[in-house]
């Protein structure tokens, strides 16, 4: 189940708030984590079974280290959790790719059965991860009552799509959360905000791909709009997934980190990536990174380290060729950056750093939206004019003035000229629209939702 | 105090559209969509554990939600009005007409075309007057228009005409223009073929010729037309005028099936019209094979048609001039088959098709 579906805004999300709001506040934990666990079925009957044993292996494992702490069975045991982690993550997101390159390589005659991903692993596993190592570091407690850890991993504003939780930051709030109108007001206007930017900026976007990359009449603009239809697309279908979930989880007593922080506004990739996916990037750096050494150690050394994260950061993306190359290329650029870029970009003129991360970014999304390097190679050549097709095309412009609008809002907002995401609005005299302008974006994305599935046949009965 | 009624609003919507959707009862058909609607998916342990209940119940759920037509026009407004788009799922209004956007046509497909009329000329039709003709779609009579995408239609007609060595041609694109297409559909109206039968007539050497005054004119509304859900019903129902007599009334349409079944029905079926495409109250809508047999015309004469729908609506007004009219729709039957139903003995051939 995703949040912008009709199933989960108008029958699953009132059936559980009004379930939620009406158990007694010491039982609130076990109507979410019913409320979680449903959601997760609903969307993975089977693998849910898998959610199951990562949490109790993980419960085990937390307690365990915590009655070693200090001894060396403590390590053992956070290692042999982390490997039961990693190993099925390895089965369940990356057996199909080993498979595949395997078989290839070697050319072998093996058939196997394709694995089906199971949703959010990468998420609740890395969720997981960080509360038994925070546990081992004695940056968190042993969660001793099954139940919250269960909800910790399986907590539904936050499951399938992030933003990754680290067990520390909700500890307490696992135990003891206070419920305000402010909280639940502030949530309400941070999930609808997501909606519209899923539903209404998002999605449309994400056309302009594919109508490019089958063009009728293709064109150097043709490839341009499309990608530059991707590189919106997924900042607002990622941010406005994190924009509900934090907003769900407010509205249930919770307070998430940011996720997104105007990642286009970044003046360097460096800059990017503190503003991109931020509960990736702290996850690796606090659990991966820093572990390594960070960057006190050897400048090789350090160098090595974040090849190592951004080789990570590449394959947790996906489990395929393009996403390890486009990790290890911004690793590659990091560095450079590091070395000489940084210094520079800091004495040019601001414009120069936008363009460059601009740049850098809308070709890296043409790579990891491709699903081949053949096409990723393909689509950089049309952009770069490069193939046999001219700079513009009747269809590209048609397109391209069809979607002005949708354009420019869209790359408007995705800067702080004009702050998307609600503040409080106590003293703002906008605010008392407020209500009547959560039920007309209500309405205007169900309107959207609804009509995904207009798909008229004009001979009825063949 | 703002936030409290934040928050009454977003939970009031959700629980009221959850209670409306719940005691709404299900639509079987959308007439605007002319589709059937997703029922209640199947409820049992294995559609559960399979994922195929809940995938098919967000499918039921969007498509029973409560005031759908309704938020789908919202939906175009936004679109058409907010951001300005040209088009909303491929349609576009323009002059109170409904289009569709249908410009990639493959010249590929128009010397396929001439190939099955070829095919079928070398088959059946040698030694007969054999005659074809192209129907512009809509979007012809705007193509002028620099804000929309069209096909090249001189290019199609070029390439149809080139691969046809034994047809006359029949010139239809000056007999039409975009008053005599209905504003929710695709198609021509009965009512306005007059141009269409004057070229037919020139180029066929009719005996006759059309008379509007020789029909009665008989309104048929609301008409959804095909196009009218793809517009979210910013463009009116239309009407359908179709034009009868008695030599209409008392001819009769024969219905071959594919299991040697022939049925037996009048020209115009009114109770088509109350179904999910009113258009199908000419000759009942896509039929492989239908022969219409006129008993008040005794001049022997007949005609064979090979046809898209749009021919469903010119026959009847061919009665006046041919004894019998059957109409041959190459997408449903095999020409394999066709020997087995028609009479090609001294008859006219005419290919009418769609551009």
């Amino acid at each position: 189940m995703v949040f912008s579906s009709i199933t989960f805004i108008y029958y699953f999300l009132p059936l559980v708030l009004v379930g939620y709001f009406l158990t007694p506040h010491k039982f609130k934990n076990y109507t979410l984590l019913l409320a979680s666990l449903v959601f997760y079925f609903v969307g993975e009957p089977v693998y849910i079974l898998l959610l199951f044993s990562s949490v109790i292996v993980n419960y085990f494992a937390g307690l365990a280290i915590e009655k070693y702490h200090g001894w060396i069975r403590a390590k053992q045991i956070l290692a042999a959790a982390i490997a039961y982690d990693i190993l099925m993550l390895a089965i369940f997101k990356y057996f199909n790719f080993f498979a595949e390159n395997l078989t290839a390589a070697f050319s072998l005659d093996i058939r196997w059965t394709k694995i089906a991903l199971p949703i959010g692993i990468s998420f609740y596993t890395f969720q997981i991860m960080s509360y038994v190592i925070d546990v081992y570091r004695g940056e968190a407690k042993a969660q001793r009552n099954l139940a919250s850890l269960a909800l910790y991993v399986s907590l539904f504003p936050q499951l399938i799509a992030g933003p990754i939780v680290r067990y520390k930051t909700i500890e307490d709030e696992l135990k003891n959360r206070k419920h305000t109108m402010d909280d639940f007001a502030y949530g309400v206007k941070r999930f609808v905000t997501g909606l519209l930017k899923k539903v209404i900026i998002a999605n449309p976007l994400g056309t302009l791909w594919a109508l490019a990359k089958y063009a009728e009449q293709p064109s150097v603009l043709f490839y341009w709009l499309g990608a530059v239809g991707f590189m919106l697309q997924i900042y607002f279908d990622f941010s406005a997934y994190s924009d509900m979930g934090i907003g769900l989880g407010r509205m249930f007593g919770f307070h998430f980190l940011e996720n997104f922080n105007y990642p286009y506004i970044a003046r360097s990739i460096t800059e990017f990536w503190q503003r991109w996916h931020m509960s990736l990037g702290q996850w690796f750096r606090d659990y991966l990174y820093i572990p390594l050494g960070g960057n006190r150690t050897t400048k090789w050394k350090w160098f090595r380290n974040i090849g190592i994260v951004w080789l990570a950061t590449g394959i947790w993306h996906g489990a395929a060729w393009n996403f390890i190359v486009w990790g290890v290329l911004f690793g590659m650029i990091l560095i450079l950056e590091k070395l000489i870029l940084l210094k520079m970009l800091k004495k040019a003129p601001g414009w120069i750093g936008h363009l460059y991360t601009l740049t850098i970014v809308l070709f890296s999304f043409v790579l990891f939206n491709s699903s081949s390097f053949s096409e990723a190679a393909n689509v950089t050549k049309g952009m770069l004019g490069l193939l046999e097709i001219p700079l513009v095309s009747d269809e590209s412009i048609y397109h391209l003035m069809s979607n002005k609008i949708l354009l420019a809002i869209a790359i408007v907002f995705s800067t702080p000229v004009v702050n998307f995401r609600p503040r409080h609005t106590r003293f703002n005299k906008l605010a008392h629209f407020e209500p009547v302008a959560i039920v007309l974006i209500l309405v205007a994305v169900t309107g959207f939702l609804i009509d995904s599935s207009f798909n008229p046949f004009l001979y009825f009965r063949f | 105090m703002n936030n409290k009624w934040t928050t009454l609003a977003f939970a009031a919507t959700l629980i009221l559209v959850m209670l409306l959707n719940f005691i709404t009862s299900d639509i079987a058909i959308s007439m605007t969509e002319r589709r059937k609607l997703k029922p209640f998916p199947e409820l049992t342990i294995d559609t559960i554990l399979s994922g195929d209940f809940f995938e098919d119940f967000e499918k039921y759920a969007v498509d029973q939600m409560v005031y759908r037509n309704p938020l789908r026009n919202i939906k175009a407004l936004i679109e058409y009005g907010v951001f300005q788009k040209y088009d909303n799922n491929s349609y576009f209004i323009s002059g109170g007409h409904v289009f569709k956007m249908d410009y990639d046509k493959k010249l590929q497909e128009y010397i396929n075309a001439a190939k099955q009329i070829e095919a079928v000329y070398e088959r059946y039709l040698t030694g007969l007057d054999v005659y074809h003709a192209i129907i512009p779609d809509k979007n012809y009579f705007i193509r002028d228009n620099d804000k929309y995408l069209f096909n090249d239609y001189e290019t199609m007609i070029d390439t149809l005409n080139a691969g046809i060595t034994h047809s006359t041609y029949i010139d239809l694109f000056s007999a039409l223009t975009l008053d005599d297409y209905y504003r929710s559909d695709l198609h021509w109206k009965q009512d306005h073929l007059g141009g269409v039968m004057q070229a037919l007539q020139s180029a066929m050497g009719f005996e006759t010729a059309f008379d509007a005054s020789h029909y009665t004119p008989v309104t048929l509304s609301p008409f959804y037309g095909a196009y009218h859900g793809g517009a979210a019903g910013l463009v009116g129902a239309d009407s359908i005028t179709y034009l009868t007599n008695d030599s209409i009334k008392g001819a009769v349409a024969l219905h071959y099936s594919e299991n040697g079944e022939t049925i037996v029905k009048d020209v115009y079926d009114i109770d088509a019209f109350g179904g999910v495409d009113g258009y199908d109250q000419f000759l009942s809508g896509p039929t492989p094979i239908v022969e219409i047999q006129n008993p008040a015309n005794t001049s022997g004469k007949s005609l064979v048609i090979f046809r898209d729908s749009f021919a469903s609506s010119l026959a009847p007004l061919l009665l006046e001039e041919y004894s019998t009219v059957t109409l041959v729709d190459l997408r449903y039957v095999s020409m394999d088959l066709i020997g087995e139903y028609v009479d090609f003995d001294e008859a006219t051939v005419l290919f009418i098709t769609t551009a």
